[in-house]
């Protein structure tokens, strides 16, 4: 019934088996990291939706789990974790300057 | 590079099922019971009977405040709805600041229409289902709230990823093959998942939306200096009215709820709070019943206590996103949903209990044939298959257990209601503890049994010891002892059928220790 | 009232949607229909199921009524799984 299942899947089996720590870093970047990751851009929507404050920091906490659960997927699913580990570094640096720079110009409500 | 991204997603489809899925299977049994926890707690308190209109139940517990709290800062009473029959009040003691820690029960009463305290049999009812359902039990509440929203997100991961393992998800819609083996697992799991897909991607979104602030703080830490600005916000609350020390009767109220009726098209008052009473300061709000409509968060009437006039809201109305969030808490929770939508509600839950169990039972399934000697598995695999046994047939069979103690115990016992809870803590304690030290397979057929049968014994003990037996209700037609009565027998059904199944696969074991090619593949997928 | 309506077309499209796939018709009928008797019950199928929940949200409005049908189009496809389940382990026996 799935006979072409196999056959696909023979190449990734072929070229050896992925080392242990690559599971052990797409667990460390999709849980703590990720998490990390998601908060940062949670916050980045609140602030910078253009819609009113209160609007824009419930629609950011909404959308959060959504982003949160495709990050992870797509964590697991790159091809390389240190790749993705990389993605995720410069995004989040990409996140973290404006968002403390205008928490530090306009301050908070 | 496609086959890639299904193996991935499938090793995560497979540990973040597994990781969590013994707490999201108790989430699951509490949550879909908890759809009827009004109804479970009228069938705990068989004494009640009958149900009183709302103006009057109301007035009847003013007169109860007044008498007991005349002095307190503020009354709230909740008046019977469409689902319950009694009035529940609480009141927040004037001398808050003497004695801190003020035991709930000693300030909140559960009165009759007439506004006397009912003469029923101590128990948390449905409202501990419910309850467990986010803050589990003899844990610190915080704790239990931040591992039920792991739980939920690794769901929320194990819902996307199997989807995009099984690509064949909808081809595969109508396939339920019995009697194969893992295959007949995996279409088990497929179609309970994929049939109620809506709801159980729903469900999870929304539970996690419940608890949003706890569980992801940070858009508001990014915009507001502290939570409590968030809040003020989000809900803006008129300032506490200043007493004035000068007593003042309570207009009448009745005329206030009509008033509040007719402004939200017969939706009945869900709550009443009043700030003040008995002085000329008093303040009546009444905030619409969550039953009117899909979002939760009920519109608020204020009226002022003495003169009765109302007084203009100061918010206007929710923001698009505020609206969003609060229709997801309330298609959440399903206090909107009549009879017929609740009842699918329902039924969706069941969908994902057998969802979360057969995906339980398949890990165990998919590797036994495996291992390298099947009759003697590593210790993870005997683990992961006595918590199955423990969970899937040992926590819904406990349920039974909470059922029969609240029929069993002393009705006067100090402590009642918190040992009915004990009583069912125990019970699984018990099934886990005869978990361990059977095989699994003669775990799986015991428990079921005992399952079965403690349900089967729900309403013959009814009927011995309340005066609403299966006869009674029977003559009376009283609807809900029926329903719950058949609800009961039919679970016990369903568990005998289960054992029975469990039993009837002891033979198999030698034939399933050569794998079969196709199985292998499956695995893979 | 409505529900049960709504919950019929979902019966009645799912069953159609059902007989729309080669593998089911085989087990049912024993034979193949058509690609354009299969792609004419697809449509009906798709077209029942649309129906249904333009009646619910005509009758309850638009939150209730979609919600109403999410739910019953889980109700209207179980007896259809159930129904193929047993026939198809009577037609193998």
């Amino acid at each position: 019934m799935q006979t072409h299942a196999p056959r696909k899947a023979a190449p990734a089996a072929r070229s050896a088996e992925p080392p242990r720590w690559h599971v052990a870093l797409r667990l460390l970047l999709a849980i703590p990291l990720g998490y990390g990751w998601t908060a940062l851009a949670t916050a980045s929507l609140a602030r910078f939706l253009p819609l009113p404050a209160l609007e824009a920091t419930i629609a950011a906490t909404l959308a959060s789990f959504g982003i949160y659960a495709a990050l992870i997927v797509w964590i697991f699913h790159a091809q390389h974790p240190g790749r993705a580990a990389l993605l995720m570094a410069l995004s989040a640096a990409a996140m973290a300057g404006p968002l403390w720079i205008s928490i530090l110009l306009e301050g908070r409500l | 590079m496609k086959a890639s991204l299904r193996q991935s997603m499938s090793w995560l489809h497979t540990w973040s099922g597994l990781l969590f899925g013994w707490l999201l299977f108790t989430m699951f049994v509490t949550g879909t019971a908890a759809y009827f926890n009004e109804e479970i707690t009228r069938w705990m308190q068989p004494e009640l009977k009958g149900r009183a209109a709302p103006e009057q139940a109301v007035e009847g517990a003013l007169r109860y405040l007044e008498r007991t709290a005349p002095d307190a800062k503020s009354w709230f009473i909740s008046p019977p709805g469409r689902r319950t029959q009694t009035t529940n009040v609480f009141w927040q003691p004037a001398d808050d600041g003497g004695e801190k820690r003020r035991r709930r029960r000693d300030t909140s009463a559960q009165l009759d229409s007439e506004g006397s305290k009912v003469e029923a049999r101590d128990t948390r009812g449905g409202f501990f289902l419910y309850r467990f359902h986010f803050d589990l039990h003899y844990m610190p509440v915080i704790w239990a709230r931040y591992l039920v929203g792991l739980a939920a997100m690794f769901m929320l991961v194990a819902i996307v990823s199997g989807v995009i393992t099984h690509k064949k998800i909808f081809a595969d819609f109508f396939m339920l093959r019995f009697g194969k083996g893992q295959r007949s697992w995996l279409d088990a799991h497929n179609v309970t998942a994929v049939l109620a897909l809506p709801f159980h991607l729903m469900i999870t979104y929304t539970g996690l939306v419940t608890l949003a602030t706890l569980y992801m703080p940070w858009g508001i830490a990014a915009t507001y200096q502290s939570s409590d600005s968030f809040f003020e916000a989000r809900f803006p609350s008129r300032e506490e009215v200043e007493r004035l020390d000068r007593p003042a009767p309570l207009a009448p109220i009745a005329p206030m709820m009509a008033a509040a009726r007719t402004a939200w098209n017969g939706a009945p008052v869900g709550s009443i709070r009043i700030a003040n009473p008995g002085d000329a300061s008093a303040r009546i709000s009444l905030t619409r019943a969550s039953e009117a409509s899909i979002a939760s968060r009920g519109e608020t009437l204020e009226f002022n206590g003495v003169t009765g006039a109302p007084i203009t809201p100061v918010s206007a109305g929710l923001g698009g996103a505020a609206l969003t969030e609060s229709t997801m808490i309330g298609l959440h929770a399903g206090r909107y949903a009549h009879i017929g939508l609740r009842w699918l509600y329902f039924l969706s839950g069941l969908g994902g209990i057998a969802m979360v169990g057969t995906g339980l039972v398949l890990w165990t399934v998919k590797r036994r044939q495996k291992l390298p000697d099947p009759m003697r598995p590593h210790l993870g695999f005997r683990i992961v298959e006595k918590l199955n046994v423990a969970t899937v047939a040992g926590f819904p069979a406990s349920l039974a257990g909470y059922f029969l103690a609240n029929r069993l115990l002393p009705l006067r016992m100090e402590g009642r209601a918190d040992w009915e809870v004990h009583a069912m803590f125990m019970l699984w304690a018990a099934f886990a503890a005869w978990a361990v030290l059977r095989t699994a397979r003669r775990g799986w057929i015991e428990i079921l049994g005992a399952g079965a049968l403690l349900f089967a014994a729900v309403p013959i003990v009814n009927l011995m010891t309340t005066e609403r037996g299966i006869v009674h209700s029977l003559i009376h037609g009283d609807l809900l002892f029926i329903g719950f009565d058949a609800a009961m027998l039919i679970c016990a059904a369903l568990f005998a059928l289960a054992a029975r199944k469990a039993a009837r696969k002891r033979a198999e074991p030698k034939q399933r220790a050569r794998p079969a090619p196709a199985a292998k593949r499956e695995a893979v997928a | 009232m409505i529900g049960i309506l709504s919950a019929a077309t979902a019966w009645l499209g799912f069953a159609c949607l059902c007989l729309a796939m080669d593998r089911h018709q085989r087990d049912i009928l024993g034979r193949r229909l058509s690609d354009s008797a299969s792609r004419r019950l697809r449509l009906t199928g798709f077209a029942a199921i649309a129906l249904g929940l333009a009646t619910a949200i005509a009758a309850l409005g638009w939150g209730y009524g979609a919600v109403l049908w999410f739910g019953l189009l889980t109700l209207g496809a179980a007896p259809i799984i159930a129904l193929l389940s047993a026939w198809s382990s009577r037609a193998k026996r």
